[in-house]
């Protein structure tokens, strides 16, 4: 079979193939396959060429990327070689001679890459005397091969002293040679100042817990003894090594044994919570010694894992305790002594009154003597007056010492128990027309027997300074009682004082002139008396017209229920 | 006629029981006043009364501060003397102890009927007499 282009020239020649000889034709035929071969081969080369450049072009194009990406790279390490805070330089050992610095000596060191090429001593120069030892010994390390870490100080171009950490590697050649080393130097300043604040703070703690008066030891949950700070030597006075793996039971007097293991238990118990306790020991000479302790178990903390207890000496003060409670219960032996006395004082004072008194009476019923009937009755008045000073005596003896009871109060039973008593006081006087008005809450809560002496003065001064020309002396006594107090005034038509007075009347023996029958007590003691129940009394009055008193005193069943 | 035939006055002060006698007759409240010094022979001399009820005194007037025995004790003694004693016998304090701690143990006593200051003058016989000591009140 021929081929195309083959035939198509033979056509153009009019020639038809059959028309030629038949080697022609053979030789034609021969052509023609050989044709066809070379045109497959051709083709199959096309179609390789074109393949190849493909690939080259796809490769050309990664080749492209690649390159940028390493340019890319490049830049970032520049980039981070100008900028970074660590300083790399290398030094030529062979020249001695700085090959290259980064440009953060600039910041690090306040000189440029230019001034630490120029002057290969710049770098030593700026290392603080006292740390040159450390960099020499670097240095020789270095120059036989070994890599070094160090850390120094610096002194900045602006002063300023800096730490530096250097970290130093050599490198050698192929025949062995050290040629070169590299060094990264870092700025440590911050870390060094904070493991220094760290060391000082460590140093501040351990200097408290060693000079503190407080004891502190650790203690594992037996009771034995971890640690002690040198407090603890001094206060239970005993060496170090005797405290140390001590067991703390062993120190403690019987008695208070059992106190200790409460408390081990309940912090057993309790971890986190701390406990007080106050036991005895034995101190270095045998004599027994008072600690006072706070614990707490911390066993669960990590670095801790003890029962942390600080303590302290109170041997003084619970022996100064003790004498204090000593001289109190002396104090009240005397106290209730001095009571008793006052009482049998007064009492023998009266007993020989009271029969001059009953004998008085028997004279007077018996004898019709004008005469001696009058000088009767001025004994009899003579010995009244003696014998309300010593009541008055012993009122105020009560109301100094006498702690503020609280009793019920009923007002109404106590003024006419006091008017009946006072109702004979002194024949010379008319007989006054006492009124009383009563307002009472339930419950008044105050001092009973304060509360008569005031209302016992006031109503006997009343009766006493009545107006001898007043044709209807009076007295009213008006009490208002509510939860919070009661306002108790006691209101006379009597002979009244002068306002200049009013100041004066309160104070001790003060007699507002020589009329008065008084002793110069009774009012001393109802201010005494007032300012005992946390009251207040006020006096209006006028000479001529009468005297009002007015007194209010605290009601103590609202103090204690609110 | 006087309220009671016999009261007896237990008072170591002789000034005391003189004028307690005058005026306890004088105002009628009794017959006879058995007058005693001593807390010790008061007990002494109930005690032989007690032999014949009816020779008793109906009320016995105490003084609280006597030596040798006072009238607190007198009263712990009086309570071993034979019930019939106490059944006829009610019993005054008799002070001029303003000490309310003797009021109170005065009160306390279930022989102790009132407690009266000292002197006994008329005006306190007088009201003495008012108040009713039959045993029914208690």
């Amino acid at each position: 079979m021929l081929n195309k282009l083959l035939l198509r020239q033979l056509q153009k020649r009019s020639i038809s193939p059959e028309t030629l000889p038949p080697e022609m034709q053979s030789l034609l035929n021969d052509i023609s396959s050989s044709y066809e071969h070379f045109n497959k081969d051709r083709e199959m080369l096309e179609r390789s060429i074109d393949l190849t450049s493909q690939e080259m072009k796809e490769l050309n194009h990664k080749l492209k990327q690649e390159t940028l990406e390493v340019k890319k790279a490049h830049e970032e390490l520049k980039n981070f070689f100008m900028n970074i805070e660590e300083v790399f330089y290398s030094i030529d050992l062979v020249n001695y001679k700085l090959i290259h610095i980064s440009p953060g000596c600039e910041k690090m060191f306040g000189y440029s890459q230019a001034e630490f090429e120029a002057n290969p001593h710049l770098w030593r120069s700026l290392i603080l005397q006292e740390d040159l030892p450390v960099y020499d010994e670097a240095i020789s390390n270095v120059l036989i091969g070994k890599s070094h870490i160090c850390c120094l100080r610096i002194r900045h171009l602006n002063k300023s002293i800096k730490w530096l950490e250097l970290k130093m590697t050599s490198h050698i050649n192929a025949s062995g040679e050290i040629i070169r080393f590299d060094g990264v130097s870092n700025d440590i300043t911050g870390r060094k100042e904070a493991e220094n604040t760290v060391k000082e703070n460590e140093n501040r703690f351990r200097s408290l817990i060693e000079n503190s008066n407080e004891g502190i030891i650790l203690l594992n949950e037996n009771g034995e003894c971890l640690f002690a700070s040198r407090s603890s030597e001094k206060i239970l006075q005993k060496p170090h090594d005797s405290l140390i793996s001590n067991n703390f039971f062993n120190i403690i007097l019987e008695e208070d044994l059992e106190t200790m293991s409460e408390t081990f238990r309940m912090l057993k118990e309790n971890p986190g919570e701390t406990f007080n306790c106050t036991v005895r020991i034995y101190g270095e000479n045998g004599e027994v010694m008072w600690i006072d302790s706070d614990s707490t178990n911390l066993m669960h903390v990590k670095g801790i894992e003890a029962i942390v207890t600080n303590f302290r000496d109170v041997t003084d003060r619970i022996n100064t305790l003790d004498l204090l409670k000593a001289k109190n219960s002396d104090l009240e032996k005397t106290n209730i002594e001095l009571d008793k006395f006052v009482y049998s004082v007064t009492h023998d004072l009266r007993a020989p009154l009271s029969s001059i008194l009953g004998l008085i009476q028997m004279v007077k019923d018996d004898n019709a003597n004008h005469e001696l009937e009058e000088n009767i009755d001025m004994i009899h008045a003579s010995v009244l007056k003696l014998d309300s000073f010593i009541q008055d005596i012993l009122d105020y003896a009560r109301n100094s010492r006498t702690e503020v009871r609280g009793d019920a109060i009923d007002f109404g039973e106590m003024i006419s128990e006091i008017c009946g008593n006072l109702k004979f006081m002194n024949r010379q006087n008319k007989q006054v027309n006492i009124v009383t008005k009563l307002h009472l809450t339930n419950n008044f809560i105050s001092d009973k027997g304060r509360i008569r002496i005031l209302l016992n003065n006031l109503i006997s001064n009343a009766i006493k300074y009545q107006n001898q020309n007043c044709p209807d002396p009076m007295i009213s006594i008006n009490v208002d009682t509510s939860d919070t107090e009661a306002d108790i005034v006691v209101k006379d038509n009597g002979i009244g004082i002068d306002k200049a007075l009013h100041d004066k009347i309160f104070d001790m023996f003060y007699r507002v002139s020589n009329i008065s029958s008084g002793n110069g007590l009774g009012l001393y003691i109802v201010k005494e008396a007032v300012n005992k129940l946390n009251g207040s009394i006020v006096v209006d009055s006028e000479p001529g017209k009468g005297t009002e008193f007015r007194i209010k005193i605290p009601n103590i069943y609202s103090q204690n229920s609110n | 006629m006087a309220k009671y035939t016999r009261v007896m006055l237990i008072d170591d002060t002789q000034v005391d029981r003189y004028i307690g006698e005058k005026n306890i007759i004088k105002c009628g409240m009794a017959e006879k006043v058995i007058c005693i010094e001593s807390a010790t022979d008061a007990l002494k001399e109930l005690l032989v009364l007690s032999e014949d009820p009816s020779s008793l005194p109906e009320l016995i007037l105490l003084d609280i501060r006597m030596p040798e025995m006072d009238g607190f004790e007198f009263l712990s003694k009086f309570e071993g003397l034979p019930s019939i004693v106490h059944e006829r016998c009610p019993v005054m304090m008799l002070s001029t102890s303003l000490n309310p701690e003797d009021i109170k143990k005065a009160e306390a006593s279930p022989f102790v009927k009132r407690f009266i200051n000292k002197p006994l003058n008329k005006e306190q016989i007088i009201n003495l007499m008012k108040i009713d000591l039959s045993p029914a009140e208690g």
